[in-house]
C-alpha cells in the first residue's frame, strides 16, 4: 500500500503560527533588519505549511516481503544486502537508505521463518537506526520481544511493524522527514530488487512479473514524495535517479477500465476489481530491471 | 537574526509537538482497532480544523484483504471518508455508518483516493476554529 495525504484548505495551525511570527517579526524597529526576518518568518511558515499539509507514505517492509510470500516467491538469502555492510555506511543519507534496505530484508527473513538470518538483520537494521539517532524502535526490549516470540511469525512481523512504526514516527517528530522519505525510498528498492532477482530464477511465476508492472503505480507516489523536499541535498539526487526509473515504467501500457466494488450479502465483504492491467514485455522487464539493479547498487554500496 | 533563530526554533517546536501529540493518539486510540489485520507501520496523520478535507491516494495490491481505519481525535462530531477510484466514482461512503473502518478485498492492483472530512462546531467557546489529529491506518491479511 502507498499512499499520499493532502488537505484541500491549509491548516489552522500553520496560519496562526505564522501570524504569531509575522507579529513579532513587525516589533522590530530597524528596517533592513525586519525585511531579513520576514524572510525567514515566510521560510518558516512555508516549512510548517510543507510538513503539515502533504504527508506520504508507500509499502511497509512487511507488507512488501507479504506480498513477495504470496506471490510465490521463494526465498533466497544470497540476494539480501550483505549485513557486513551495515559497519561501513557513514552518511546520514546513506544509513536512511539501508535502514529501509535492511528493514525490508528483515522483513524478508521473517515472513520465511529464517530465525537465525532475521536475528542478524535485526543487528543490521538497528546499526542503522542507531547511526541515525532513532531512539525507541530498535531497544534491547525489542530483541527480547523477538527472542521470546521466535516461534510465532505473525508475532515477529507485528514487532517488525512496530519498530517501523516508531522508526518513521521519530524521524516525523522530530522535523526530519526527509531522512523518512529516504528511508521509504531504500526498502521501497529493495523489494522490487528482491521481486525481480526471484521472478529471474522462477520466470514462470506471472504473478511476481505482474507485481513488478504493478510498481508503476506505486513510484509515481514515491516521486511525489520525494519532491515535496525540493533543495535538500540528500534526496535531489535520489529523486534524479527515480525519475529515470520512471521514464521505463512509463512506457507500460496501462489499460483504464471502470472499477467495480461487489459486496458478498453472505460475507459482508465486498471485493475490489477492475479489468485493467499493466501490462509488460520482455524488453520492458529488462529495461526496469536494470534500472532498479543499478538505483539499488547504488544505494548499497558503502 | 536572533529574533529570526528564535521563530525557527518556536516553529520546529511547535510542529515537533503536535505531531508528537498525533503519534501518541495513533498508537492508544487507533492503532488497536486495526486487528486482527497487520498494521502496515506508516504514521498518516494531520492536524485538520472542523469542516476541513483531506485526501490520500492509495495503492492497494491485487490479492490482498485490508482494513482502512480513520480515527479522528474527540473534539470531531464525526470523521467521514469516501473511497473514490481514479475516476472519482464512489465506492464506499461511510456516511449514516456507525464504524469507522471498511473492510475489502482486491482483485487487481488499484491506485484509490480516499477522502477524509471533519464534522463538529465552527468554532469553541472562545471563538476560536478547533484543529485535531486524524489519522489514516491500513492494516492488511497476511
Amino acid at each position: 500500500m502507498g499512499n499520499n495525504f493532502r488537505k484541500y484548505s491549509t491548516s489552522i495551525v500553520a496560519p496562526c503560527m505564522a501570524a504569531m511570527a509575522i507579529m513579532l517579526a513587525s516589533s522590530c524597529s530597524n528596517t533592513s533588519e525586519s525585511t531579513e526576518e520576514t524572510r525567514d518568518t515566510i521560510k518558516v511558515e512555508q516549512t510548517i505549511s510543507q510538513a503539515q499539509k502533504v504527508l506520504f507514505s508507500l509499502p511497509s517492509p512487511v507488507e512488501m516481503a507479504m506480498l513477495l510470500k504470496n506471490g510465490g516467491a521463494n526465498y533466497d538469502k544470497d540476494i539480501l544486502n550483505d549485513i557486513d555492510n551495515a559497519s561501513k555506511y557513514s552518511t546520514n543519507s546513506k544509513r536512511a537508505l539501508n535502514l529501509g534496505v535492511y528493514g525490508t530484508d528483515l522483513a524478508y527473513t521473517a515472513m520465511y521463518n529464517q530465525t537465525q538470518e532475521t536475528v542478524f538483520y535485526m543487528a543490521a537494521t538497528k546499526k542503522m537506526a542507531d547511526g541515525l539517532g532513532i531512539t525507541g524502535a530498535f531497544t534491547d526490549k525489542t530483541a527480547e520481544r523477538m527472542e521470546a516470540n521466535q516461534s510465532n511469525n505473525d508475532s515477529i512481523l507485528a514487532i517488525i511493524s512496530d519498530s517501523y512504526y516508531e522508526t518513521d514516527a521519530f524521524l516525523k517528530e522530530n522535523d526530519r522527514a526527509s531522512a523518512s522519505a529516504l528511508m521509504i525510498a531504500g526498502g521501497w528498492i529493495e523489494g522490487l530488487h528482491l521481486a525481480i532477482k526471484v521472478y529471474e530464477k522462477s520466470p514462470k511465476n506471472q504473478k511476481l512479473r505482474q507485481r513488478v508492472a504493478d510498481e508503476k503505480l506505486t513510484l509515481t507516489n514515491l516521486i511525489g514524495l520525494l519532491e515535496s523536499y525540493p533543495g535538500d541535498e540528500n534526496v535531489t539526487p535520489i529523486l534524479a535517479e527515480f525519475q529515470k526509473l520512471k521514464a521505463s515504467y512509463d512506457k507500460l501500457p496501462e489499460a483504464n477500465a471502470d472499477v467495480t466494488a461487489t459486496t458478498d450479502e453472505t460475507t459482508k465483504v465486498t471485493t475490489i476489481g477492475a479489468s485493467s492491467q499493466i501490462t509488460m514485455s520482455d524488453e520492458q522487464f529488462r529495461e526496469i530491471s536494470a534500472a532498479v539493479e543499478s538505483l539499488r547498487e547504488g544505494f548499497i554500496k558503502p | 537574526m536572533k529574533k529570526a533563530i528564535v521563530l525557527i526554533v518556536f516553529a520546529l517546536l511547535g510542529v515537533i509537538t503536535a505531531n508528537a501529540q498525533c503519534n501518541n493518539f495513533t498508537k492508544k486510540k487507533c492503532i488497536p482497532s486495526l486487528a486482527p489485520y497487520i498494521h502496515n507501520g506508516q504514521l498518516n496523520s494531520t492536524s485538520l480544523a472542523v469542516g476541513e478535507t483531506a485526501e490520500l491516494d492509495l495503492t492497494f495490491y491485487a490479492g490482498q484483504e485490508y482494513r482502512i481505519l480513520v480515527c479522528g481525535q474527540e473534539i470531531f462530531k464525526d470523521v467521514k471518508f469516501k473511497l473514490k477510484d481514479r475516476n472519482d466514482k464512489e465506492l464506499f461512503n461511510s456516511e449514516g455508518k456507525s464504524e469507522k473502518f471498511w473492510d475489502f478485498k482486491i482483485n487487481s492492483t488499484q491506485q484509490l483516493k480516499l477522502e477524509v472530512t471533519t464534522v463538529g462546531d465552527d468554532q469553541n467557546k472562545t471563538g476560536l476554529a478547533e484543529a485535531g489529529c486524524v489519522s489514516v491506518l491500513v492494516g492488511f491479511k497476511k
